[in-house]
């Protein structure tokens, strides 16, 4: 009874709430990676570590169970919003319909029951002059059942109401339940966490069931993501590309965003089909309209994500070949802002390229006398260059970045690394530009613990900084140097080139400097050393056995904040 | 045959029933019908309300402006009825008066024609 569902405020109310519970979720998975770096990192072994380590898995099982609940209170929510339909329904309000219309049916069946005994007493009398009268009494029976079958319909429309807010309870009576449970898990957790310390360590709980209970919770939700963007056979859904490929960035959800990113995943993965790769392109493009396929605006971003999320796996040298050719097969394509026919995607093993069919738009114009259209073909790979690819440049022996530090530091560069507005995958496609917005929405997904200072970091061919220092900056913040990392591809028989355009923040590059100086100041090993003995330099690294205390020193501080310059070189003179 | 004094004292008799019975069907038809307007007012004027009401719900509206137009219909009718049918019927009362007054009329020229018996006089 008293029941109330007010959808416009369920709905004012859902959407903030989402809305909170979104960004709070966007937060906590920037708190992820450094969890993981830290836990991955091998190098800190030992008793005491593990036990911090230990610690914080914890930590990490409450940050992937705030997550989950806060996932669950989304999809509660949502499901509220949905279940409360459109219509404002007040039970006090249409009880009281129901009761005065139920009262209107009871003096219509009164009025019928006189009108009759009228037309029994007055048809005894046998009078003519009643005549009229029955005649009268007879159409206000009629009216008056009229009336009443009117009446019962509007009770029965009522009383529908009153059940839809029945099933809406019924619907409802559980959310939230889940949620809440994942809250209390995540309650247990914290105290766990907060009564750890023991004045020298932190001690292992055996309560233990918060933790399964947290675990499940996020293999779940990995399990439900995954069946959202792959098919059983581990394939991109059609219809999960096609739903994202309408939406921007900025608008994705932070769930939404970690499929995308898994979608990113397996186009970059050496299991991606052509076909897969073929479908992608085409759900981003427009359907076929007046002959032309236009590019999605979604393209551009999704050109210029990729290209950066594979230039930062270069970087820290963990790109292969085939993902930078994946890479730049879709910045190619997404170049052109229409086509008349889109072809399909086939990789010509001999010449190691990708090569993607198309029709011009003006071959393909209604109405016109071109019954037949021109296929073109645009082929990408890496060719000419051997260092392309960073597992080729590991076969030449190039020491690139995790190799000069000696473990791997692509999440480090990964969370350091800001790009610059004009990301090389537009320089092709001279309509298109990345919006501000566009970009600050991209720019955490790729480096979730923030932005650095802004270095320029170019590359080139044949002119890489040999016998230099890796990189460097000045007194700017502008970094001086480069690596050899190189992108070309071939449009219609042209080659292009790309360059690279990323940017180290400061701390990252005071880490590199850093150790560079300690280099300089005692067996500097040069950059075509690098290149031309790997195996030389190595040796000269193992020898040196200051490095190892210069290098657990930078790893202690890792997980929490990078060294400054004048860090270093303190670290470097003690 | 001739009319009798009875004859005509039945006939008169009857006419004051039916006077009475006129009278009586006139009177609580009347306070019948005003108690039905009376309550079609009170209907049409709490329907209004409630077409507000769910103005939001097209279904629920239109089968509330069906019944404002059926309740509606009954109220003219009973007004056309007790403006028109009803004044007739009353009318029929001042037909029986006319009757009765031409009794007494007959019954007085009877009084006048007749012949003194034991039991009365003869017509």
């Amino acid at each position: 009874m008293g029941r109330i569902i007010k959808p416009d405020e369920v709905c004012t109310q859902a959407n903030e709430t989402i809305s909170a519970l979104q960004s709070h979720n966007e937060a906590l998975h920037k708190v992820l990676p450094n969890i993981t770096l830290f836990m991955n990192n091998e190098v800190l072994a030992g008793n005491a570590w593990n036990s911090v380590k230990n610690q914080m898995s914890n930590h990490e099982l409450v940050v992937q169970g705030l997550i989950c609940a806060n996932d669950q209170a989304v999809m509660d929510n949502e499901t509220l919003m949905s279940q409360a339909g459109d219509e404002e329904l007040i039970e006090d309000d249409i009880e009281q319909a129901i009761a005065e219309s139920e009262n209107s049916i009871s003096q219509c069946q009164n009025n019928i029951a006189y009108y009759q005994q009228q037309c029994v007493n007055l048809g005894s009398l046998d009078l003519l002059i009643f005549a009229p009268y029955i005649e009268y009494a007879k159409l206000q029976i009629n009216y008056n059942e009229l009336l009443i079958n009117n009446l019962e319909k509007f009770i029965q429309a009522m009383k529908d109401k009153i059940a839809k807010i029945d099933s809406i309870e019924a619907a409802t009576n559980d959310l939230f339940l889940s949620a809440k449970g994942l809250y209390s898990d995540i309650d247990t957790g914290m105290s766990v966490i907060q009564g750890a310390w023991n004045g020298s360590g932190f001690t292992i709980s055996e309560n233990t069931s918060w933790k399964s209970s947290l675990r499940n919770a996020w293999d779940a939700r990995e399990v439900r993501l995954r069946n959202k963007v792959f098919n059983s056979d581990g394939t991109l859904k059609e219809a999960f590309v096609q739903e994202i490929s309408n939406k921007s960035m900025v608008d994705m959800t932070p769930e939404e965003l970690e499929m995308f990113n898994l979608m990113i995943e397996r186009i970059l993965s050496e299991e991606v089909t052509v076909k897969e790769l073929t479908m992608v392109i085409d759900c981003y493009y427009t359907p076929e309209f007046e002959g032309q396929r236009r590019r999605k605006d979604t393209a551009v971003e999704f050109g210029c994500y990729i290209d950066s999320y594979v230039e930062i796996r270069a970087l820290c040298g963990d790109a292969t070949r085939g993902e930078m050719q994946r890479a730049m097969l879709f910045n190619a394509v997404f170049s052109h802002d229409s086509f008349g026919k889109l072809g399909e995607v086939n990789y010509d093993s001999t010449n190691n390229v990708y090569t993607f069919r198309y029709s011009n738009p003006d071959n393909m114009a209604p109405g016109g006398t071109i019954t037949s259209y021109k296929w073109s073909n645009i082929s990408v790979g890496l060719v000419g260059y051997q260092d392309q690819g960073t597992d080729i440049a590991d076969q030449n022996g190039d020491y690139l970045l995790s190799g000069l530090l000696g473990f791997d530091i692509s999440e480090s560069i990964r969370s350091t690394i800001v790009l610059k507005a004009t990301s090389k995958c537009i320089q092709n496609a001279a309509k298109s530009s990345i919006n501000q917005p566009i970009l600050s929405k991209i720019l955490p997904e790729l480096v979730p613990s923030g932005i650095g200072a802004v270095i320029s970091y170019a590359e080139g061919i044949g002119i890489a900084g040999q016998g230099k220092k890796i990189a460097e900056i000045d007194d700017c913040g502008l970094a001086l140097s480069n690596l050899d990392l190189f992108y070309s591809s071939a449009f219609d028989g042209n080659v292009y080139s790309y360059k690279s355009q990323i940017y180290p923040s400061q701390n990252t590059m005071n880490l590199i400097n850093g150790f560079n100086e300690y280099l300089d100041n005692d067996n500097k090993i040069s950059y075509s050393e690098l290149r031309t003995d790997p195996n030389g330099v190595a040796e000269k690294l193992k020898s040196l056995e200051i490095l190892s205390v210069y290098k657990d020193k930078i790893i202690k501080k890792l997980g929490s904040e990078y060294l400054s310059a004048e860090e270093v070189i303190g670290i470097d003179n003690e | 045959m001739n009319e009798t004094y009875e004859d005509i004292q039945r006939e008169l008799h009857k006419l004051e029933d039916q006077q009475d019975d006129l009278e009586r069907f006139v009177r609580k038809v009347e306070q019948k019908e005003e108690e039905l307007i009376f309550q079609e007012q009170r209907f049409l004027s709490e329907n209004e309300r409630r077409i507000q009401d769910w103005r939001h719900d097209n279904n629920a509206q239109k089968l509330l402006l069906e019944q404002q137009e059926i309740v509606q219909k009954l109220f003219y009718n009973r007004l056309d009825f007790m403006n028109g049918d009803l004044k007739e019927i009353k009318k029929a009362k001042e037909k029986i008066s006319r009757q009765e007054d031409e009794c007494y009329r007959r019954m007085q020229n009877l009084d006048l024609e007749g012949e003194e018996t034991e039991n009365g006089k003869n017509y």
